[in-house]
């Protein structure tokens, strides 16, 4: 039944000459400082076909493809050495990306969907950062400093093809592929000294490390679909195949320095050379029926089995004083480590609705059994068998189409990697060393989450509240002993006692009276963290709350203004330290303008003031932003435009981050772009030209 | 004799299972295959069956469409259930032909409304053909019918929405050997009940797949949940509520 006796179409009509069009955009700009942004879309279309071409490249910190959801995850990190290689993010680092690739979507056969695409990468971050560390232990503290100069060249390829086929009307089969090729070099320096409580230095030292690394993935899919005579009874049934194979390289030097009462007692040098390579082949195959039961619901019943072999060897060879070659077989750095994982899984699920409800239940039984050897040397095969059982429910009621609510619970387990089953010492930090554990079990979580949203046709009025908790049973964290000289060692260790707490909210009205809408959205977080040092259990709670208001106002048609407040708010508090719990602040105020002015010219303008508290000595920070652009429309139709703009007009910009994990607060200071400006032009190829008609 | 005897009691009850049916409960359905043309280019989507339940008795009846069931709103993706589709809202669609009126529900935005009306007119002329229908000799009638089109266009980067009134053509297959003159949804009036309705190219808009003789009493009653209105009343409603969902649409100004 209709809406009573009225029917709902959605016309779209096109021009005529836009039936085989082509649409797209093209904006170039040059900058001082170097700086530089390149972009460009085309999309083309005829009858049947549809093809996007896409290309980008620039050093301004904008990775436009991985915000255009282009880019997928990179190659597993290949080996341990990788865990002390640091994290490259926007914050910390200044970026270079780019890349390019085209899509094509073919649709003329009915019964046929054929989707390629490739997509070139390439991802280079340079990082610059002075960072602070404060070790907490239970009856002493370490002061940890460091520079720490890295880059990083990412170079991918990814290529994806899909085939969607209708065979009658009750079976289709559907068959996607997809392989992605990956080139990283990586280079970091750093020096580094450790204080202990005094101020008095227990080691200093530096650290080079080079590290090269290629590889691919692929993966193939096939997927079948049967509806069977009697309606609601359906089958499917799904193969995977997936291989991958990263080899790389590596090139380790430091020494370091250890002092006893000032004075230098021993050094300690490393000169390495590494290679390394983690191959992996795996299948999953799933099979699901569905059966309607009574008049109303549904019962889902499936099967899948999945196996997986890794293969991670690591070769290390020190420099040999005497040949003066890398000819000196590191064994205790030196490992082949094969693992075999198969996966056997049954669930069965009931689900049940009405005009205003839904209900689901269900349940996951899952058999894993891990198999890993250390090849070469001391052959012992560790087997670890779990079985787990993986319930999970859903109740949604929606009292209207613009109210409802949810409740879920869901289970998941989290199996250790095998690089943290696989036994080897991992030394490429020498302050840091890092150990495996055969014995590790897999995580369990508990999460029960509560959604309630409302909303209201066309007065603009909405509130969305989300509530979550999580409860990780046999959380796998690092038990960490420090030793009187400063160095750590760390090992993963299975604890209970991990839970976190989410909550989002978020509520906007419209104020006709001043043509605005008001906007708070609030986010807090809670984690309780277990932490293991030096064998003493002691635990870390952590509450993080971020609250956000925001004003948008258009009080003409040509000017839109924005006023917006945010405030974070972090406390940590360590159980094994009470006197190091520590809160922070950061506050965030901006003002952004855009005006709309006579012959076709707009100005923009975003001011910011940040206010960073509560810091370690150094590393707090209050700066003002200030970003400007004046831009004209040009050519008929407004179809190019002309922009001039600067950022960070006053030169004031820093980021000092602030980490916390189970065993430090770490603050540093990173090297981020400060003023530049940009002269750029944009290029509309359709006619329809560049500029809004209103806002 | 005894044969005698026994012929007029089978003659009985067979008169009994074929007397004249005045009251039951039909479930009707409707399959849509929705798809849309773009370049002259046809994409089919997943077919949507909708379910619903007509109830009569005597000079009354009510007609509803049933909830989604669990198998009509799952999204399937690699063989496991991906997310739901969300579940339609009841609608009730009320006759009394006695007291001559026709009784709906409706719902616009957050509020739930109740319109009363005359019977509509559909203006039948029954023609000679004759189909069966689950053992029913159904004749055909064909009909005019008023549908409201609601067209959401968009021009310049504006939204307008606007209604048009249109009379199309409708054909009923009814039976009289079930004497209510009801049907599915709004389609009534004929000396028997509907049990399919199409429209002019023959596209089955409405077609019953079973039928029995029991009713639900308590649910045979007018519709008394929402604000009571009539039809020209709730067009000024439904009309002010276009107005103000198309200035959203649009912006603050």
């Amino acid at each position: 039944m209709d809406d009573g006796n009225a029917t709902k179409t959605i016309n779209i009509t096109l021009k005529d000459d836009k039936k085989n069009g082509l649409f797209g955009k093209l904006n170039t700009a040059e900058g001082t400082d170097g700086r530089y942004a390149e972009k460009g879309n085309v999309n083309l279309f005829n009858p049947g076909n549809q093809l996007s071409v896409i290309g980008a490249l620039n050093n301004i910190n904008d990775d436009v493809l991985a915000h255009q959801g282009l880019t997928g995850s990179p190659l597993q990190r290949s080996s341990k050495q990788e865990s002390n290689i640091p994290v490259f993010t926007t914050a910390n680092s200044i970026l270079t990306s780019g890349g390019g690739g085209a899509n094509l979507n073919n649709f003329k056969d009915e019964k046929k969907d054929i989707h390629v695409d490739y997509l070139y990468t390439l991802t280079s971050p340079l990082l610059v950062a002075d960072l602070h560390r404060q070790f907490l232990l239970p009856d002493t503290s370490w002061l940890y400093n460091q520079h720490q100069q890295a880059s990083s060249t990412v170079n991918g390829h990814a290529f994806n093809f899909s085939i969607d086929q209708k065979i009658n009307d009750k079976e289709s089969v559907k068959t996607t592929a997809s392989l992605n090729l990956e080139d990283t070099r990586i280079n970091a320096a750093s020096a580094y000294n450790t204080l202990d409580e005094n101020g008095t230095r227990a080691n200093d030292g530096f650290s080079n490390n080079n590290i090269a690394k290629n590889g691919y993935r692929a993966k193939v899919d096939f997927l079948y679909r049967k509806k069977l005579s009697r309606p609601g009874r359906t089958f499917s049934v799904a193969l995977s195949l997936q291989s991958g194979d990263l080899t790389g390289t590596g090139q380790l030097s430091s020494q370091t320095n250890f002092y006893r009462s000032g004075f230098r007692y021993l050094t300690d040098t490393i000169n390495q050379q590494s290679g390394s390579g983690s191959k992996n082949v795996g299948f999953t195959l799933r099979s699901v029926y569905t059966q309607p039961l009574f008049n109303s619901s549904l019962i889902e019943i499936g099967v899948s089995s999945g196996g997986k072999l890794n293969n991670d060897s690591q070769q290390t060879y020190d420099l040999n004083p005497l040949s003066g070659k890398y000819d000196a077989l590191n064994q205790l750095l030196s490992n082949n480590f094969r693992s075999t994982n198969f996966y056997d899984n049954a669930d069965i699920r009931w689900l049940t609705s009405g005009y205003k409800t839904f209900f689901s239940i269900g349940t996951v039984i899952q058999q894993t059994d891990l198999y890993s050897e250390v090849l070469d040397f001391n052959k012992n095969v560790l087997y670890n068998g779990y079985l787990n059982l993986l319930p999970n429910a859903k109740f949604k009621y929606t009292f209207n189409k613009y109210k409802s609510i949810t409740l879920t619970y869901v289970t998941a387990i989290n199996l250790p990697a095998s690089y943290q089953l696989q036994p080897l010492i991992d030394n490429t930090d020498p302050l840091n060393v890092i150990q495996g554990n055969p014995d590790l079990k897999p995580e369990y979580n508990h999460t029960l989450q509560f959604v309630f949203s409302t909303s209201h046709p066309y007065n603009g009025n909405s509130l969305r509240m989300n509530l979550s908790f999580t409860d990780t049973k046999n959380k796998i964290i690092n038990a960490d002993s420090i030793n009187s000289t400063g160095i750590k060692k760390s090992i993963p260790v299975n604890r209970n006692g991990n839970y976190n707490i989410f909550a989002a909210i978020d509520a906007s009205c419209k104020l006709k009276a001043i043509k605005s809408y008001l906007s708070l959205d609030v986010y807090g977080r809670f984690s309780n963290n277990i932490q293991l040092t030096n064998g003493i259990v002691s635990d870390t709670k952590d509450l993080n709350i971020q609250p956000e208001l925001r004003l948008t106002c258009n009080p003409t048609e040509n000017l839109d203004l924005t006023l917006n407040a945010l405030v974070e708010y972090d406390k940590a508090v360590y159980s094994v330290q009470p006197t190091l719990s520590n809160s922070y602040f950061k506050q965030q105020y901006d003002f952004d303008i855009i005006d709309e002015l006579p012959g076709n010219w707009v100005v923009s303008s975003n001011f910011s003031y940040i206010i960073n508290t509560g810091r370690a000595p150094g590393f707090n920070s209050s700066f003002p932003l200030l970003a400007a652009s004046i831009s004209r429309f040009i050519l008929k139709n407004n179809r190019g435009e002309v922009r001039l703009s600067v950022s960070d007009a006053l030169n004031k910009n820093v980021s000092t981050i602030r980490n916390i994990t189970q065993s430090y607060i770490e603050d540093s200071h990173t090297q981020v772009l400060r003023r530049y400006f940009m002269l750029g032009f944009v290029y509309s190829l359709t006619r329809v030209g560049l500029r809004s008609t209103n806002n | 004799m005894k044969h005698l005897f026994l012929i007029a009691a089978g003659l009985l009850l067979f008169n009994q299972v074929y007397a004249q049916q005045k009251e039951g409960t039909v479930f009707y359905q409707k399959v849509s295959s929705p798809a849309f043309t773009l370049n002259g280019q046809t994409q089919k989507m997943p077919e949507i069956v909708n379910k619903y339940e007509l109830i009569f008795s005597g000079s009354k009846s009510i007609f509803k469409n049933l909830p989604r069931t669990a198998e009509d709103q799952k999204i399937q993706s690699n063989g496991s259930t991906l997310g739901m589709v969300s579940n339609n809202t009841l609608q009730l669609q009320y006759y009394d032909f006695d007291q001559k009126i026709q009784v709906r529900t409706k719902v616009l935005g957050t509020n739930d409304y109740i319109i009363e009306g005359a019977l509509p007119d559909f203006g039948w002329v029954i023609s000679d053909e004759i189909k069966n229908i689950l053992g029913y000799a159904c004749k055909k009638a064909t009909g005019k019918s008023i549908n409201k089109v609601l067209t959401t266009s968009v021009q310049n980067r504006v939204v307008s929405v606007n209604q048009k009134i249109d009379t199309v053509s409708v054909t009923a297959w009814f039976t009289s050997d079930i004497t209510s003159p009801t049907g599915p949804d709004k389609y009534a009036g004929l000396p028997g009940l509907i049990l399919q309705v199409e429209n002019a190219k023959g596209t089955v808009l409405f077609e019953a797949v079973s039928i029995k003789p029991e009713i639900k009493e308590k649910e045979l009653r007018q519709p008394a949940k929402g604000k009571k209105m009539s039809t020209e009343e709730f067009e000024k409603e439904e009309k002010k509520f276009r107005e103000e969902s198309t200035k959203a649409m649009n912006g603050i100004n």
